[in-house]
């Protein structure tokens, strides 16, 4: 009677001893977004009133190195849209290439895809045959694609090192690339926006 | 997972340990469901109340009225946090966080302990020892993780009270003084138990 007690009491024990470990965790793709933002602490904003904002969103990354790739327009016009519609609540004005603007903004997207592999060696053991050759049973594999869109400021009023412009503010959104079209641009547009709010040195008004 | 065989396989061996030192009368094995309120700088990490965590001890009488043994107890930590933004100077991140602290105290214990004529034994005493402390921060798609041992100091009280003549019901509180080291604050915690304590 006490090892059955004890046994029971050892099953409970171990169900419990499982169930510890990892609990929760994110539970949408939209829950693992994040977005970084840093500025220069040499550029005098005070000073930055106009911008220039390029239409394109490049795509680096792409084997392609002699003709650039864009992001299509479609997209693109999500994400540069989005961000003017920032960039003039913020008090900042919107000029043409040839008007001399104090920053110029640029985007690019950067995508990478994961494999990620199974083997199962433990597979079979127990049947006298010992371990299997790892790959004698096929193997099962997921993928997933991150992506991570960067918004360049760049200050044209600074001089230029080497030819270089200096950058007075930069984004950066990382999350996975899943989902439909909508979703994804719903998130692109939430995390752009997140991108201006986390930073007030921005704002002009 | 491995961690958890080696907790297993440690509570076989205890229950053979027990077994046979059931002989003696004067040994007792307790198990025992444990929750758990961060303290302090864990409160301030994850201020969630943790109702996962379990805990073993082996603890047997060296004079009437003293209690020897140890423990060993696993108590997981775990909250998300709303989203929300960290800034450092000129930098600023945002996210959902997803914060994890498992913890591994364990301890050599001396006890003090008195028996009333109802079957209720009240049990106040220390333990001493270290933690294995595993925390994490998920922050999208990448992880900040701290493994170290911390020193302990374990304050207890506790009572059982006698079903029968070699079964009790457990009740105890601990406080888990963790001291701080160079890797991480001092993840403090108090621990509410309930199991039962078997011995004959």
């Amino acid at each position: 009677m006490k090892s059955k007690f004890f046994l029971a009491a050892g099953i409970i024990y171990s169900l419990l001893l499982f169930s510890a470990c990892r609990p929760g965790g994110a539970e949408y793709v939209s829950d693992l977004d994040i977005v970084g933002t840093a500025y220069s602490k040499v550029t005098d904003f005070s000073n930055r009133k106009t911008y220039t904002l390029s239409p394109n969103v490049l795509k680096v990354g792409s084997d392609n190195v002699i003709k650039p790739e864009y992001l299509d327009p479609a997209s693109a016009s999500v994400i540069t849209n989005q961000i003017d519609a920032n960039m003039k609540a913020n008090g900042w004005v919107k000029v043409d290439t040839m008007s001399n603007p104090d920053v110029s903004i640029i985007n690019s997207v950067m995508t990478s895809t994961t494999v990620y592999y199974y083997s199962n060696y433990w597979y079979g053991y127990g049947y006298g045959y010992g371990w299997y050759y790892p790959g004698y049973y096929p193997p099962t594999y997921s993928t997933t694609t991150t992506g991570s869109l960067l918004t360049q400021m760049l200050d044209l009023k600074d001089s230029a090192v080497d030819g270089r412009r200096p950058m007075a503010w930069v984004s950066v959104v990382n999350g996975l690339v899943e989902g439909s079209t909508s979703t994804f641009a719903n998130r692109a547009r939430r995390a752009i926006d997140q991108a201006f709010k986390q930073s007030p040195i921005l704002k002009k008004n | 997972m491995k961690k958890a065989i080696y907790i297993i396989c440690l509570f076989a061996l205890t229950l053979n340990t027990k077994d046979t030192k059931a002989q003696l009368n004067d040994s007792y094995f307790n198990f025992y469901y444990s929750m758990g309120l961060g303290t302090g700088e864990l409160n301030d990490f994850i201020s969630k109340y943790s109702w996962r965590g379990v805990g073993m001890e082996y603890k047997t009488e060296v004079t009437d009225n003293i209690l020897a043994g140890f423990g060993v107890d696993w108590n997981v930590f775990y909250e998300d946090m709303p989203y929300g933004t960290f800034t450092k100077d000129n930098v600023s991140v945002s996210g959902k966080q997803f914060r994890y602290l498992n913890t591994y105290p364990m301890t050599a214990k001396l006890h003090y302990y008195r028996d009333s004529d109802n079957g209720v034994r009240f049990i106040a005493g220390t333990g001493i020892g270290t933690s294995y402390m595993d925390r994490e921060v998920d922050l999208g798609q990448y992880r900040i993780s701290n493994e170290t041992w911390q020193f302990l100091i374990v304050p207890e009280i506790a009572a059982t009270y006698d079903i029968d003549a070699s079964r009790s019901l457990l009740l105890s509180l601990k406080y888990n003084y963790n001291f701080k080291n160079n890797d991480l604050p001092s993840m403090s915690y108090l621990s509410f138990n309930i199991g039962f304590a078997f011995n004959q």
